[in-house]
Protein backbone atom coordinates (compact mmCIF):
# COMPACT_ATOMS: atom_id res chain seq x y z
CA UNK A 1 0.00 0.00 0.00
CA UNK A 2 1.42 3.44 -0.89
CA UNK A 3 1.70 6.19 1.66
CA UNK A 4 -1.73 7.77 1.22
CA UNK A 5 -1.25 10.97 3.17
CA UNK A 6 -1.43 14.58 1.96
CA UNK A 7 1.80 16.41 1.19
CA UNK A 8 2.68 19.15 3.65
CA UNK A 9 5.06 22.06 3.43
CA UNK A 10 7.50 22.20 6.32
CA UNK A 11 6.99 25.20 8.57
CA UNK A 12 9.24 25.36 11.66
CA UNK A 13 6.52 27.18 13.55
CA UNK A 14 4.15 24.24 12.99
CA UNK A 15 6.66 21.46 13.64
CA UNK A 16 4.84 20.61 16.86
CA UNK A 17 1.96 19.37 14.73
CA UNK A 18 4.14 16.56 13.34
CA UNK A 19 3.74 13.34 15.40
CA UNK A 20 6.67 12.74 17.77
CA UNK A 21 6.35 8.95 17.50
CA UNK A 22 7.62 6.10 15.35
CA UNK A 23 6.57 5.93 11.73
CA UNK A 24 7.51 6.38 8.09
CA UNK A 25 7.66 9.43 5.88
CA UNK A 26 8.42 10.58 2.36
CA UNK A 27 10.08 13.77 1.19
CA UNK A 28 9.00 15.29 -2.08
CA UNK A 29 10.45 17.84 -4.51
CA UNK A 30 8.77 20.87 -6.03
CA UNK A 31 6.90 18.71 -8.55
CA UNK A 32 5.69 16.23 -5.94
CA UNK A 33 8.10 13.45 -6.90
CA UNK A 34 9.27 11.32 -3.98
CA UNK A 35 12.97 11.96 -3.42
CA UNK A 36 13.42 10.16 -0.09
CA UNK A 37 11.68 7.47 1.96
CA UNK A 38 12.63 7.32 5.62
CA UNK A 39 11.52 6.05 8.98
CA UNK A 40 11.69 7.17 12.58
CA UNK A 41 12.57 4.20 14.76
CA UNK A 42 12.46 3.42 18.44
CA UNK A 43 15.65 5.30 19.22
CA UNK A 44 14.59 8.56 17.58
CA UNK A 45 14.05 10.97 20.52
CA UNK A 46 11.22 12.90 18.83
CA UNK A 47 10.02 10.35 16.32
CA UNK A 48 8.89 11.47 12.87
CA UNK A 49 8.89 15.07 14.00
CA UNK A 50 12.58 14.92 14.89
CA UNK A 51 13.51 13.31 11.58
CA UNK A 52 11.54 15.83 9.49
CA UNK A 53 12.97 18.75 11.43
CA UNK A 54 16.49 17.52 10.80
CA UNK A 55 15.87 16.99 7.09
CA UNK A 56 14.73 20.59 6.71
CA UNK A 57 17.53 22.06 8.83
CA UNK A 58 20.72 23.61 7.34
CA UNK A 59 22.73 20.75 8.83
CA UNK A 60 21.17 18.10 6.57
CA UNK A 61 24.09 16.11 5.18
CA UNK A 62 22.23 14.40 2.33
CA UNK A 63 22.75 16.78 -0.58
CA UNK A 64 19.77 15.48 -2.55
CA UNK A 65 17.47 16.27 0.34
CA UNK A 66 19.11 19.59 1.11
CA UNK A 67 18.82 20.73 -2.47
CA UNK A 68 15.43 19.40 -3.51
CA UNK A 69 13.17 18.60 -0.54
CA UNK A 70 10.18 20.94 -0.48
CA UNK A 71 7.45 18.90 1.22
CA UNK A 72 6.80 15.83 3.30
CA UNK A 73 4.08 13.36 4.21
CA UNK A 74 4.13 10.90 7.08
CA UNK A 75 2.34 7.98 8.65
CA UNK A 76 2.44 6.96 12.31
CA UNK A 77 3.30 3.28 12.38
CA UNK A 78 4.69 0.90 15.01
CA UNK A 79 5.78 -1.46 12.23
CA UNK A 80 8.09 1.19 10.83
CA UNK A 81 10.82 -1.18 9.64
CA UNK A 82 8.61 -3.44 7.54
CA UNK A 83 6.60 -0.44 6.29
CA UNK A 84 9.87 1.24 5.27
CA UNK A 85 10.91 -1.86 3.34
CA UNK A 86 7.47 -2.02 1.73
CA UNK A 87 7.57 1.62 0.58
CA UNK A 88 11.10 1.31 -0.78
CA UNK A 89 10.30 -1.95 -2.58
CA UNK A 90 7.15 -0.55 -4.14
CA UNK A 91 8.96 2.57 -5.29
CA UNK A 92 11.78 0.56 -6.81
CA UNK A 93 9.36 -1.84 -8.49
CA UNK A 94 7.48 1.08 -10.02
CA UNK A 95 10.37 3.34 -11.03
CA UNK A 96 13.12 0.70 -11.40
CA UNK A 97 15.24 2.62 -8.93
CA UNK A 98 15.18 3.95 -5.41
CA UNK A 99 14.44 7.61 -4.69
CA UNK A 100 17.51 9.76 -5.37
CA UNK A 101 17.88 10.68 -1.72
CA UNK A 102 18.03 7.04 -0.64
CA UNK A 103 20.80 6.40 -3.16
CA UNK A 104 22.89 9.32 -1.92
CA UNK A 105 26.26 8.55 -0.27
CA UNK A 106 26.06 7.49 3.35
CA UNK A 107 22.44 6.33 3.20
CA UNK A 108 21.83 2.81 4.49
CA UNK A 109 19.31 0.86 2.46
CA UNK A 110 17.84 -2.35 3.85
CA UNK A 111 17.98 -5.50 1.77
CA UNK A 112 14.99 -5.42 -0.51
CA UNK A 113 13.07 -8.07 -2.32
CA UNK A 114 10.61 -7.47 -5.09
CA UNK A 115 6.91 -7.82 -5.50
CA UNK A 116 6.48 -8.57 -9.14
CA UNK A 117 8.11 -11.37 -11.04
CA UNK A 118 8.20 -12.83 -14.49
CA UNK A 119 10.95 -13.62 -16.89
CA UNK A 120 10.79 -10.17 -18.44
CA UNK A 121 11.89 -8.74 -15.10
CA UNK A 122 14.65 -11.20 -14.33
CA UNK A 123 17.34 -9.25 -16.22
CA UNK A 124 16.66 -6.20 -14.08
CA UNK A 125 17.31 -7.84 -10.75
CA UNK B 1 15.71 -39.82 32.00
CA UNK B 2 19.14 -38.28 32.52
CA UNK B 3 19.51 -34.73 31.30
CA UNK B 4 22.87 -34.08 32.95
CA UNK B 5 25.01 -32.11 30.55
CA UNK B 6 28.20 -33.71 29.31
CA UNK B 7 31.48 -31.78 29.58
CA UNK B 8 31.33 -31.16 25.85
CA UNK B 9 27.80 -29.78 26.10
CA UNK B 10 28.85 -27.49 28.95
CA UNK B 11 31.76 -26.12 26.91
CA UNK B 12 29.59 -25.60 23.84
CA UNK B 13 26.91 -23.85 25.88
CA UNK B 14 29.44 -21.57 27.55
CA UNK B 15 31.08 -20.78 24.22
CA UNK B 16 27.78 -19.76 22.63
CA UNK B 17 26.80 -17.77 25.72
CA UNK B 18 30.07 -15.85 25.63
CA UNK B 19 29.66 -15.19 21.90
CA UNK B 20 26.14 -13.80 22.37
CA UNK B 21 27.05 -11.66 25.36
CA UNK B 22 30.35 -10.35 24.00
CA UNK B 23 29.66 -10.07 20.28
CA UNK B 24 25.92 -9.74 19.73
CA UNK B 25 24.47 -7.89 22.73
CA UNK B 26 26.90 -4.93 22.50
CA UNK B 27 25.99 -4.43 18.84
CA UNK B 28 22.35 -4.01 19.73
CA UNK B 29 22.99 -0.85 21.68
CA UNK B 30 23.51 0.89 18.34
CA UNK B 31 20.78 -0.85 16.34
CA UNK B 32 17.14 0.07 16.10
CA UNK B 33 15.18 -1.76 18.85
CA UNK B 34 13.32 -3.72 16.19
CA UNK B 35 16.34 -4.44 13.99
CA UNK B 36 16.55 -7.95 12.60
CA UNK B 37 19.71 -7.92 10.51
CA UNK B 38 23.27 -6.69 10.61
CA UNK B 39 25.19 -4.87 7.94
CA UNK B 40 26.86 -7.21 5.44
CA UNK B 41 30.28 -6.39 6.92
CA UNK B 42 29.25 -7.13 10.49
CA UNK B 43 27.50 -10.31 9.43
CA UNK B 44 30.53 -11.60 7.52
CA UNK B 45 32.86 -10.75 10.39
CA UNK B 46 30.74 -12.59 12.93
CA UNK B 47 29.88 -15.54 10.69
CA UNK B 48 33.63 -16.04 10.24
CA UNK B 49 33.97 -16.28 14.03
CA UNK B 50 31.20 -18.86 14.20
CA UNK B 51 32.92 -20.85 11.46
CA UNK B 52 36.12 -20.76 13.51
CA UNK B 53 34.15 -22.15 16.45
CA UNK B 54 32.95 -24.96 14.19
CA UNK B 55 29.25 -24.22 14.65
CA UNK B 56 28.38 -22.69 11.29
CA UNK B 57 25.50 -24.33 9.46
CA UNK B 58 23.67 -25.39 12.60
CA UNK B 59 20.83 -27.67 11.56
CA UNK B 60 22.49 -28.80 8.35
CA UNK B 61 23.11 -32.57 8.42
CA UNK B 62 26.82 -33.45 8.69
CA UNK B 63 26.73 -35.25 5.33
CA UNK B 64 25.87 -31.90 3.75
CA UNK B 65 28.59 -29.99 5.57
CA UNK B 66 26.92 -29.01 8.84
CA UNK B 67 28.41 -29.56 12.30
CA UNK B 68 27.83 -32.99 13.79
CA UNK B 69 25.65 -31.89 16.69
CA UNK B 70 22.80 -33.88 18.22
CA UNK B 71 19.41 -32.26 18.80
CA UNK B 72 19.80 -32.00 22.58
CA UNK B 73 23.01 -30.02 22.17
CA UNK B 74 21.47 -27.96 19.41
CA UNK B 75 18.59 -27.05 21.71
CA UNK B 76 21.03 -26.00 24.41
CA UNK B 77 22.69 -23.78 21.82
CA UNK B 78 19.37 -22.39 20.58
CA UNK B 79 18.51 -21.47 24.16
CA UNK B 80 21.68 -19.41 24.37
CA UNK B 81 21.39 -17.96 20.87
CA UNK B 82 18.01 -16.38 21.53
CA UNK B 83 19.16 -14.46 24.62
CA UNK B 84 19.33 -11.03 23.04
CA UNK B 85 16.86 -8.47 21.78
CA UNK B 86 16.39 -9.90 18.27
CA UNK B 87 17.04 -13.41 19.48
CA UNK B 88 13.62 -14.95 19.06
CA UNK B 89 13.22 -14.52 15.31
CA UNK B 90 16.78 -13.64 14.39
CA UNK B 91 18.95 -15.66 16.80
CA UNK B 92 22.51 -14.34 16.71
CA UNK B 93 21.35 -12.41 13.59
CA UNK B 94 21.73 -15.56 11.55
CA UNK B 95 25.47 -15.76 12.04
CA UNK B 96 25.25 -19.48 12.81
CA UNK B 97 24.02 -20.00 9.27
CA UNK B 98 20.86 -21.85 8.58
CA UNK B 99 19.68 -25.17 7.33
CA UNK B 100 17.46 -23.36 4.85
CA UNK B 101 14.68 -25.56 3.55
CA UNK B 102 15.28 -28.90 5.22
CA UNK B 103 12.80 -30.56 2.85
CA UNK B 104 15.39 -30.28 0.08
CA UNK B 105 17.56 -32.96 1.66
CA UNK B 106 15.18 -35.48 0.13
CA UNK B 107 15.35 -33.84 -3.31
CA UNK B 108 16.58 -35.62 -6.42
CA UNK B 109 20.28 -35.23 -7.24
CA UNK B 110 19.40 -32.88 -10.08
CA UNK B 111 17.26 -30.75 -7.76
CA UNK B 112 20.00 -30.74 -5.13
CA UNK B 113 22.49 -29.41 -7.68
CA UNK B 114 20.13 -26.67 -8.74
CA UNK B 115 18.65 -25.65 -5.38
CA UNK B 116 20.07 -27.35 -2.28
CA UNK B 117 23.79 -26.83 -2.78
CA UNK B 118 23.50 -23.19 -3.91
CA UNK B 119 21.23 -22.62 -0.88
CA UNK B 120 23.79 -24.14 1.49
CA UNK B 121 26.51 -21.97 -0.08
CA UNK B 122 24.33 -18.93 0.56
CA UNK B 123 23.97 -18.23 -3.17
CA UNK B 124 20.26 -18.92 -3.37
CA UNK B 125 17.44 -18.33 -0.92
CA UNK B 126 14.20 -20.22 -0.67
CA UNK B 127 10.79 -19.87 0.94
CA UNK B 128 8.25 -22.36 2.25
CA UNK B 129 4.66 -21.81 1.12
CA UNK B 130 2.08 -24.00 2.79
CA UNK B 131 -0.45 -21.70 4.48
CA UNK B 132 -3.26 -20.19 2.43
CA UNK B 133 -5.96 -17.62 3.17
CA UNK B 134 -8.25 -20.60 3.71
CA UNK B 135 -6.04 -21.97 6.49
CA UNK B 136 -2.69 -23.43 7.42
CA UNK B 137 -3.15 -25.80 10.32
CA UNK B 138 -5.17 -28.29 8.30
CA UNK B 139 -3.40 -28.34 4.96
CA UNK B 140 -5.12 -31.54 3.86
CA UNK B 141 -8.40 -29.64 3.66
CA UNK B 142 -7.34 -26.00 3.51
CA UNK B 143 -5.07 -26.07 0.48
CA UNK B 144 -6.99 -24.68 -2.46
CA UNK B 145 -4.05 -23.83 -4.67
CA UNK B 146 -4.59 -26.08 -7.64
CA UNK B 147 -2.03 -27.71 -9.91
CA UNK B 148 -3.29 -29.25 -13.14
CA UNK B 149 -1.03 -31.34 -15.35
CA UNK B 150 -0.48 -30.25 -18.93
CA UNK B 151 2.02 -32.54 -20.66
CA UNK B 152 5.38 -32.25 -18.93
CA UNK B 153 4.25 -29.21 -16.98
CA UNK B 154 1.85 -28.35 -14.20
CA UNK B 155 -0.26 -25.19 -14.29
CA UNK B 156 -0.63 -23.72 -10.82
CA UNK B 157 -3.27 -21.21 -9.72
CA UNK B 158 -3.94 -20.00 -6.19
CA UNK B 159 -2.52 -17.94 -3.35
CA UNK B 160 -0.50 -18.27 -0.15
CA UNK B 161 -0.25 -16.06 2.93
CA UNK B 162 2.15 -15.53 5.87
CA UNK B 163 5.10 -16.61 3.73
CA UNK B 164 8.46 -15.37 5.03
CA UNK B 165 11.20 -14.27 2.66
CA UNK B 166 9.39 -14.84 -0.62
CA UNK B 167 10.15 -11.37 -1.94
CA UNK B 168 13.88 -11.97 -1.50
CA UNK B 169 13.93 -15.60 -2.58
CA UNK B 170 15.17 -17.24 -5.76
CA UNK B 171 12.88 -20.23 -5.39
CA UNK B 172 10.37 -21.71 -3.03
CA UNK B 173 8.47 -24.82 -2.05
CA UNK B 174 4.84 -24.45 -3.02
CA UNK B 175 2.29 -26.98 -1.85
CA UNK B 176 -0.63 -27.41 -4.24
CA UNK B 177 -3.55 -29.75 -4.69
CA UNK B 178 -2.96 -32.11 -7.58
CA UNK B 179 -5.87 -34.43 -6.89
CA UNK B 180 -8.97 -32.91 -5.26
CA UNK B 181 -10.45 -36.34 -4.55
CA UNK B 182 -7.60 -37.57 -2.36
CA UNK B 183 -7.34 -35.32 0.70
CA UNK B 184 -3.83 -35.31 2.10
CA UNK B 185 -2.65 -37.75 -0.60
CA UNK B 186 -3.73 -35.17 -3.16
CA UNK B 187 -1.15 -32.56 -2.15
CA UNK B 188 2.14 -32.21 -4.01
CA UNK B 189 5.18 -30.07 -3.29
CA UNK B 190 6.64 -28.09 -6.22
CA UNK B 191 9.95 -26.27 -6.37
CA UNK B 192 9.11 -22.94 -8.00
CA UNK B 193 11.59 -20.37 -9.31
CA UNK B 194 10.47 -16.87 -8.36
CA UNK B 195 11.10 -15.57 -11.88
CA UNK B 196 8.48 -17.94 -13.26
CA UNK B 197 5.78 -16.01 -15.14
CA UNK B 198 2.62 -15.98 -13.08
CA UNK B 199 4.42 -15.78 -9.74
CA UNK B 200 3.70 -12.57 -7.82
CA UNK B 201 4.44 -11.33 -4.33
CA UNK B 202 1.26 -9.36 -3.78
CA UNK B 203 2.15 -7.53 -0.60
CA UNK B 204 3.94 -7.45 2.71
CA UNK B 205 1.73 -8.62 5.55
CA UNK B 206 2.35 -6.39 8.54
CA UNK B 207 2.01 -8.08 11.91
CA UNK B 208 2.84 -7.68 15.60
CA UNK B 209 6.36 -8.62 14.64
CA UNK B 210 7.80 -5.41 13.30
CA UNK B 211 10.71 -7.09 11.58
CA UNK B 212 11.06 -10.17 9.39
CA UNK B 213 7.78 -9.61 7.65
CA UNK B 214 5.58 -12.13 5.92
CA UNK B 215 4.23 -11.87 2.38
CA UNK B 216 1.18 -12.85 0.40
CA UNK B 217 1.72 -14.71 -2.88
CA UNK B 218 -0.40 -15.15 -5.94
CA UNK B 219 -0.01 -17.74 -8.72
CA UNK B 220 -1.73 -17.16 -12.04
CA UNK B 221 -1.32 -19.86 -14.68
CA UNK B 222 2.18 -20.45 -13.32
CA UNK B 223 3.77 -23.28 -15.32
CA UNK B 224 6.18 -25.54 -13.45
CA UNK B 225 8.02 -28.49 -14.92
CA UNK B 226 7.06 -31.98 -13.76
CA UNK B 227 10.73 -32.41 -12.84
CA UNK B 228 10.25 -29.75 -10.18
CA UNK B 229 8.06 -31.95 -8.01
CA UNK B 230 9.84 -32.52 -4.71
CA UNK B 231 9.57 -36.13 -3.66
CA UNK B 232 6.62 -37.83 -5.28
CA UNK B 233 3.31 -36.60 -6.60
CA UNK B 234 0.75 -36.73 -3.79
CA UNK B 235 3.39 -36.87 -1.03
CA UNK B 236 3.62 -33.16 -0.29
CA UNK B 237 1.74 -33.35 2.99
CA UNK B 238 4.18 -35.86 4.43
CA UNK B 239 7.20 -33.83 3.32
CA UNK B 240 5.78 -30.78 5.10
CA UNK B 241 4.61 -32.59 8.20
CA UNK B 242 7.80 -34.45 9.04
CA UNK B 243 10.00 -31.36 8.94
CA UNK B 244 7.50 -29.22 10.82
CA UNK B 245 7.40 -31.77 13.64
CA UNK B 246 11.17 -31.88 14.07
CA UNK B 247 11.53 -28.10 13.82
CA UNK B 248 9.18 -27.63 16.75
CA UNK B 249 11.86 -28.71 19.20
CA UNK B 250 14.62 -26.16 18.53
CA UNK B 251 11.86 -23.61 17.93
CA UNK B 252 10.73 -24.24 21.50
CA UNK B 253 14.27 -23.95 22.82
CA UNK B 254 14.43 -20.41 21.42
CA UNK B 255 11.35 -19.52 23.46
CA UNK B 256 13.00 -20.83 26.61
CA UNK B 257 16.11 -18.74 25.94
CA UNK B 258 14.11 -15.52 25.81
CA UNK B 259 12.37 -16.47 29.05
CA UNK B 260 15.74 -17.06 30.70
CA UNK B 261 16.94 -13.63 29.58
CA UNK B 262 13.74 -11.96 30.81
CA UNK B 263 13.99 -13.70 34.16
CA UNK B 264 17.61 -12.59 34.51
CA UNK B 265 16.52 -9.00 33.92
CA UNK B 266 13.61 -9.31 36.37
CA UNK B 267 15.85 -10.65 39.14
CA UNK B 268 18.48 -7.96 38.58
CA UNK B 269 15.83 -5.23 38.63
CA UNK B 270 14.10 -6.62 41.72
CA UNK B 271 17.45 -6.58 43.54
CA UNK B 272 18.10 -2.91 42.84
CA UNK B 273 14.68 -1.21 42.64
CA UNK B 274 13.22 0.13 45.87
CA UNK B 275 9.60 0.99 46.56
CA UNK B 276 8.36 2.47 49.82
CA UNK B 277 11.79 1.97 51.33
CA UNK B 278 12.16 -1.69 50.46
CA UNK B 279 13.71 -3.58 47.59
CA UNK B 280 11.27 -5.22 45.18
CA UNK B 281 13.13 -8.44 45.88
CA UNK B 282 11.80 -8.29 49.46
CA UNK B 283 8.17 -8.00 48.33
CA UNK B 284 6.28 -11.25 48.36
CA UNK B 285 4.23 -10.26 45.30
CA UNK B 286 7.45 -9.93 43.32
CA UNK B 287 9.06 -13.02 44.85
CA UNK B 288 6.14 -15.13 43.73
CA UNK B 289 6.33 -13.78 40.21
CA UNK B 290 10.03 -14.64 40.09
CA UNK B 291 9.34 -18.13 41.43
CA UNK B 292 6.52 -18.69 38.94
CA UNK B 293 8.89 -17.57 36.19
CA UNK B 294 11.43 -20.14 37.27
CA UNK B 295 8.85 -22.92 37.39
CA UNK B 296 7.72 -22.03 33.86
CA UNK B 297 11.29 -21.94 32.57
CA UNK B 298 12.37 -25.23 34.10
CA UNK B 299 9.18 -27.02 33.04
CA UNK B 300 9.56 -25.83 29.48
CA UNK B 301 13.27 -26.60 29.31
CA UNK B 302 12.73 -30.11 30.63
CA UNK B 303 10.09 -30.85 28.02
CA UNK B 304 12.19 -29.41 25.20
CA UNK B 305 15.25 -31.46 26.12
CA UNK B 306 13.16 -34.59 26.69
CA UNK B 307 11.66 -34.23 23.20
CA UNK B 308 15.11 -33.67 21.72
CA UNK B 309 16.48 -36.71 23.53
CA UNK B 310 13.70 -38.92 22.13
CA UNK B 311 14.43 -37.64 18.65
CA UNK B 312 18.16 -38.28 19.09
CA UNK B 313 17.50 -41.80 20.28
CA UNK B 314 15.34 -42.61 17.26
CA UNK B 315 12.12 -42.99 19.21
CA UNK B 316 8.82 -41.46 18.07
CA UNK B 317 8.74 -37.86 19.26
CA UNK B 318 5.67 -36.26 17.71
CA UNK B 319 3.79 -36.13 21.02
CA UNK B 320 6.79 -34.82 22.94
CA UNK B 321 7.54 -32.18 20.28
CA UNK B 322 3.95 -30.96 20.40
CA UNK B 323 4.01 -30.76 24.21
CA UNK B 324 7.36 -28.95 24.22
CA UNK B 325 6.13 -26.42 21.66
CA UNK B 326 2.87 -25.81 23.50
CA UNK B 327 4.44 -25.41 26.94
CA UNK B 328 7.54 -23.48 25.86
CA UNK B 329 5.66 -20.91 23.79
CA UNK B 330 2.99 -20.32 26.43
CA UNK B 331 5.26 -20.46 29.50
CA UNK B 332 7.79 -18.08 27.94
CA UNK B 333 5.02 -15.62 27.18
CA UNK B 334 4.00 -15.69 30.83
CA UNK B 335 7.57 -15.18 31.97
CA UNK B 336 8.05 -12.11 29.80
CA UNK B 337 4.66 -10.77 30.86
CA UNK B 338 5.59 -11.05 34.57
CA UNK B 339 9.02 -9.57 33.91
CA UNK B 340 7.39 -6.55 32.29
CA UNK B 341 5.12 -6.21 35.32
CA UNK B 342 8.13 -6.25 37.65
CA UNK B 343 9.81 -3.53 35.57
CA UNK B 344 6.72 -1.31 35.65
CA UNK B 345 6.74 1.49 33.09
CA UNK B 346 10.24 0.69 31.88
CA UNK B 347 9.06 -2.75 30.90
CA UNK B 348 6.87 -1.44 28.12
CA UNK B 349 9.43 0.97 26.64
CA UNK B 350 11.66 0.29 23.69
CA UNK B 351 14.60 1.05 25.97
CA UNK B 352 14.39 -2.59 27.08
CA UNK B 353 13.91 -5.72 24.95
CA UNK B 354 10.96 -6.95 27.00
CA UNK B 355 8.24 -5.29 24.90
CA UNK B 356 9.68 -6.81 21.72
CA UNK B 357 9.82 -10.26 23.28
CA UNK B 358 6.26 -9.80 24.52
CA UNK B 359 5.00 -9.10 20.99
CA UNK B 360 7.06 -11.79 19.36
CA UNK B 361 6.26 -14.50 21.88
CA UNK B 362 2.58 -13.90 21.24
CA UNK B 363 3.23 -14.96 17.66
CA UNK B 364 4.95 -18.11 18.87
CA UNK B 365 1.66 -19.43 20.20
CA UNK B 366 0.42 -19.38 16.60
CA UNK B 367 3.46 -19.99 14.39
CA UNK B 368 4.66 -23.56 13.65
CA UNK B 369 1.24 -24.87 14.63
CA UNK B 370 -0.90 -23.02 17.19
CA UNK B 371 -1.39 -24.28 20.73
CA UNK B 372 -4.72 -25.84 19.78
CA UNK B 373 -3.11 -27.90 17.03
CA UNK B 374 -0.46 -29.14 19.46
CA UNK B 375 -3.30 -30.28 21.74
CA UNK B 376 -5.01 -32.02 18.83
CA UNK B 377 -1.77 -33.87 18.03
CA UNK B 378 -1.43 -35.01 21.63
CA UNK B 379 -5.10 -35.93 21.95
CA UNK B 380 -4.87 -38.14 18.85
CA UNK B 381 -1.98 -40.03 20.39
CA UNK B 382 -3.74 -40.40 23.72
CA UNK B 383 -7.19 -41.33 22.43
CA UNK B 384 -6.99 -42.99 19.00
Amino acid sequence: MPLNKPWQTFDPALAKEIPPVTGVYELGDEQGAVIYIGYAGGREPFGVRGRIQRHFSPGEANLVIRGRARRFRCEVNAQYLTRHVELLTRHRDEYRRLPDGNEAPGEAVPRLGRFRAGREDASQR
Amino acid sequence: MDLTLSDEQKIITQTVRRYIQEEIVPLEAELDPDAYELTREEFDRLAAKVKEMGFYGLGIPPEFGGPDIDLVTRCLMEEEMSQHRAGLYSPAYGTFGGAGLAQLYVASEQQKEKYLYPMLRGEKHGFFALTEPSGGSDPARAIQTRAVRDGDEWVINGSKIFISGADRADFGLVFARTDPAKGRQGITCFIVDTDTPGFTVRRIVHTLRSALYATELQFEDMRVSHENILGEEGMGFYIANETLTRNRIPYSAGCVGVAVAAQRMAIAYARQRETFGELLARRQAIQWMIVDNEIDIRTARWLVLAAAQRSDSGEPFRFEAAMAKLVASEASGRVVDRSIQIHGGYGITKDLPLERWYRELRIRRIGEGPSEIQRIIMARDLLY
